[in-house]
């Protein structure tokens, strides 16, 4: 196994006969029992492993990795530890669509990276999470030391939200794909069960006058993903935070122990299994294994007209649909 | 899944690093980077070849190491 298999990728590939993609096939080779590197380890330490290895969305990972394990523990958090998580959460998706927005949108259309505005919100976010838990230890069962920093926050927020609105503003990729007539691009009925932005938001007003026009073609998906960081920027505002000392985790606990969160890319669930405090089984199911199942939105939805550039087509679908890991594309036949 | 393997910088030229990993060398862009970065550094390597974030030290290593074991699990 190498490098770049441990970090997984997924590999499309169109058989196109006749000008029209006949046929799509999805290769994951996502090592998928990653998590099971973990048995073993007493919570603690797998707790602290768990945003080491699932780096990227790591504060969801942990987030649901610690549900599972809360769970399995028979922990509740206080509506202030939870409260205080949902603003994490909200802020790594905030930061991870903003990526998404300002580097990987105008990548496909060939246009310069929007560093400086990776930067700016990235470091925006950077201190919230000492302004909530100035021990940063909030992923510890039943919850870390809270104790916000109103003022630090109130501030991070604003900073926030004036990144983010100028990443939103006027994104080229939706404009294009409207003008180039790609808006019906991946689109497919019955809809395949799909999730992450266009599933939570697909009722949105901006983005359910486009599921009427284009069902769920690429351009409601961009826009879904702009309608969800906008409703987690507002999301972000409502929230009410109140210190709590946290709960003080019974050392051991056993049986099975199971949480879902939305995160960035959609639903992502971890289930543990604990014995005497220590981890028997753990598993992950990421996003990605329902936007890109071999029968998934993506699978089914290129299917039809190759047009001129059938990789172009299928990048925008794929990233449309959002991967954590790299695709290649690959076309087969003429 | 979901992962971004942490790589140690070796050498930066021009806003790019030369990173090593499990033996293997690459190239990655250090431009979304807000903090400066040096050789011996981990850095945090997402798709596309960009580097994501500085990791501690500590923190990587520790990484690497049960990541070995799933290298290792997987080739067995």
């Amino acid at each position: 196994m190498s490098l770049a298999a441990l970090e997984g990728g997924l590999t499309v590939r169109l058989r196109i006969v006749q000008g029209r993609i006949d046929a799509v096939t999805i290769a994951n080779d996502r090592p998928l029992d990653a998590a099971s590197a973990l048995v073993g380890k007493p919570i603690a330490d797998a707790l602290r492993l768990v945003p080491l290895m699932f780096s990227l969305c790591g504060t969801a990972q942990l987030q649901a990795g610690l549900g599972a394990c809360e769970a399995a523990l028979g922990i509740r958090p206080s509506p202030a530890q939870l409260a205080a998580r949902r603003l994490l959460l909200l802020a790594e998706t905030v930061g991870e669509h903003g990526v998404r927005i300002l580097r990987d949108w105008p990548a496909l259309l060939g246009e310069p990276i929007r560093a400086e505005g990776i930067r700016a919100l990235r470091g925006a976010l950077s201190p919230l999470r000492k302004a909530l838990y100035p021990d940063d230890d909030w992923a510890a069962p039943g919850g870390g030391r809270l104790d916000p920093d109103a003022g630090v926050i109130a501030a991070c927020l604003t900073a926030v939200r004036a990144a983010a609105r100028a990443a939103i503003a006027d994104p080229s990729l939706p404009r294009v794909v409207k003008e180039r007539g790609l808006a019906d691009l991946c689109r497919s009925h019955p809809e395949p069960p799909e999730t992450g932005p266009f599933a939570r938001r697909r009722d949105h007003p901006l983005v359910a006058p486009l599921v009427a026009r284009h069902g769920n073609g690429v351009l409601p998906r961009l826009v879904a993903r702009l309608a969800d960081l906008d409703e987690c920027l507002a999301e972000m505002d409502r929230i009410v935070l109140n210190p709590d000392p946290g709960w003080p985790a019974p050392p051991h606990g056993d049986g099975p122990g199971h949480a879902t969160l939305e995160a960035a890319r959609g639903a992502l669930s971890h289930h543990v299994t604990l014995t005497d405090g220590r981890i028997m089984a753990w598993r992950v199911e990421a996003p990605p294994e329902i936007n890109f199942a071999p029968d998934g939105p993506l699978a089914r939805g290129l299917i039809g007209p190759a047009g001129g550039d059938p990789v172009f087509l299928a990048r925008l679908a794929v990233l449309a649909l959002d991967p954590c890991v790299g695709c290649e594309v690959v076309v087969e036949g003429v | 899944m979901c992962m971004a393997i942490p790589s140690r910088i070796q050498t930066i030229e021009n806003g790019n690093a030369t990173v090593e990993c499990f033996g293997e060398t690459r190239v990655v862009s250090l431009m979304l980077l807000n903090e400066a970065v040096a050789p011996g550094d981990y850095v945090l390597v997402q798709a596309g070849g960009f580097a994501a974030e500085k990791v501690p030290a500590d923190q990587a290593e520790e990484a690497l190491a049960v990541l070995a074991d799933v290298l290792a699990g997987a080739a067995a």
